[in-house]
């Protein structure tokens, strides 16, 4: 299944293309490798940079993931938007941005597009893990405003942003935010996705 | 076409991409620009690369520092990626203490009366005239004014706007006040507010344009940083409320 998983959501992007702001709704068996999926398979099919929000993960424990999958991984950029609220060592480096906690959304934003800035104009892939985890911290109107503003500057930017969630653990206030404000919400391993 | 080059030469753009967009292109030409905020909001940031992004089109411009050594104003804020070393060397950008200004007067003595508050007036009119200053910024200006007699700041800022408004020298003032204190009174042209918001214990820094003269700005409230590209700015996210 979870290389069907993979394979479905890279699938999906390659239909729609960039400046779709499109939602999965991924099975937690599935998740890890959607991502890895996402940050090797399509970023280096079609030649991609990739901003990657973590707001669960400390960006430190991911780059650790990759590299020992030895997934290459100089194309990617994060903001960690937990290290400071989980009390982490900071590590500051070029290719990760500290924001000091997930409700700081306006920060999230200002973060990518400085990201944007110091990229050298390559197409992006915008990776925001998870939406869970930023409705633990976020009420819904607050997060639903900033994915608006957020999905919004990233179409005018023909990125490809993608939001990754479990579906079976939202709550339904935030799945209408996502309906609302997202082009498509995708349930990957289901056949049910909502689209507009 | 030459509608829009008057419409040009009325603004003179900070060149801070964020803050532009907000403003209407930019600062009015030859305008008093006042930027109050509280310790540490970001004023000396946004005047340094109002200068910067100034020196890097061509326009020479002079920061008077009132609080901290000119050797230390650079040090104290987010290097600018645009920002060149030659910038100084060649004095496009040059950053002096208000000291030196004091120094040229006759009566350079505190506080400062209504004759000194002028002569002070002259030798920034001279050194702009001089050197060919396009931008000049005073950061901040409120221990100046602690310096002056009763009466005599106020003068001065007007003359002072009045001076570089001729000159056509966009200039910014920084001051230096607290979230609840009412703003300092400073004559001006544009008028911007950075304060601090709280959200669950983790500040914001925000800015909001009170005031901007010919030009249909937006009041609301930015959440901004300040990054290595310069003063970025988002609208504040108020989930509806």
């Amino acid at each position: 299944m979870t290389k069907e998983a993979v394979e479905e959501v890279i699938s999906k992007l390659q239909e729609v293309g960039p400046s779709v702001a499109t939602t999965f709704l991924i099975a937690p068996e599935n998740y890890f490798e959607v991502i890895t999926g996402l940050v090797d398979n399509f970023c280096h099919e079609n030649d991609l940079g990739c901003i990657y929000v973590t707001s669960s993960v400390p960006a430190k424990t991911l780059r650790n993931a990759l590299d020992s999958l030895e997934i290459e991984r100089n194309h990617v950029k994060f903001v960690d938007c937990i290290s400071y609220a989980t009390m982490q060592n900071i590590q500051e480096s070029d290719n990760t941005v500290f924001v000091e906690s997930p409700s700081l959304l306006e920060n999230i934003i200002l973060s990518t597009e400085y990201l944007f800035k110091k990229n050298d104009g390559k197409k992006m892939v915008v990776i925001i893990d998870s939406v869970n985890s930023l409705s633990l911290h976020n009420d819904a109107r607050m997060l639903t405003e900033f994915i608006q503003v957020l999905m919004s500057a990233l179409k005018a930017r023909e990125a490809y942003p993608i939001i990754l969630g479990i579906g079976d653990q939202l709550k339904p206030d935030v799945m209408e935010a996502l309906s609302l404000v997202c082009d498509q919400v995708i349930r990957i391993g289901n056949r049910t996705s909502n689209s507009s | 076409m030459a509608a829009e080059k008057v419409v040009e030469e009325k603004r003179c753009p900070s060149g801070i991409e964020g803050l532009d967009r907000i403003v209407g292109g930019g600062f009015p030409n030859g305008g008093v620009i006042h930027i109050a905020g509280s310790y540490g909001s970001g004023k000396t940031s946004m005047a340094v690369e109002f200068l910067v992004r100034g020196a890097k089109e061509g326009q020479k411009g002079i920061l008077i520092t009132t609080t901290l050594a000119p050797e230390k104003v650079l040090d104290s804020v987010v290097r600018l990626d645009i920002f060149e070393d030659k910038m100084i060397k060649e004095k496009s950008l040059k950053i002096i203490d208000i000291e030196e200004v004091l120094e040229e007067l006759s009566h350079p003595r505190r506080p400062i009366d209504r004759n000194g508050a002028m002569e002070l007036l002259n030798e920034i009119e001279e050194m702009v005239s001089k050197q060919g200053i396009k931008r000049l910024a005073i950061d901040p200006i409120t221990p100046l004014l602690a310096d002056m007699e009763a009466g005599s700041g106020r003068d001065f800022l007007k003359k002072l706007g009045e001076a570089m408004n001729r000159r056509k020298v966009t200039t910014v003032i920084t001051s230096d006040c607290d979230e609840k204190s009412p703003l300092p009174e400073v004559p001006a042209d544009g008028l911007i507010r950075l304060s601090n918001i709280d959200r669950h214990g983790n500040n914001l820094r925000v800015l909001q344009v009170l005031k901007m003269a010919g030009t249909q700005h937006s009041h609301s409230r930015y959440v901004f940083d300040i990054t290595p590209c310069g003063l970025l700015t988002t609208p504040l996210i108020r989930g509806g409320h």
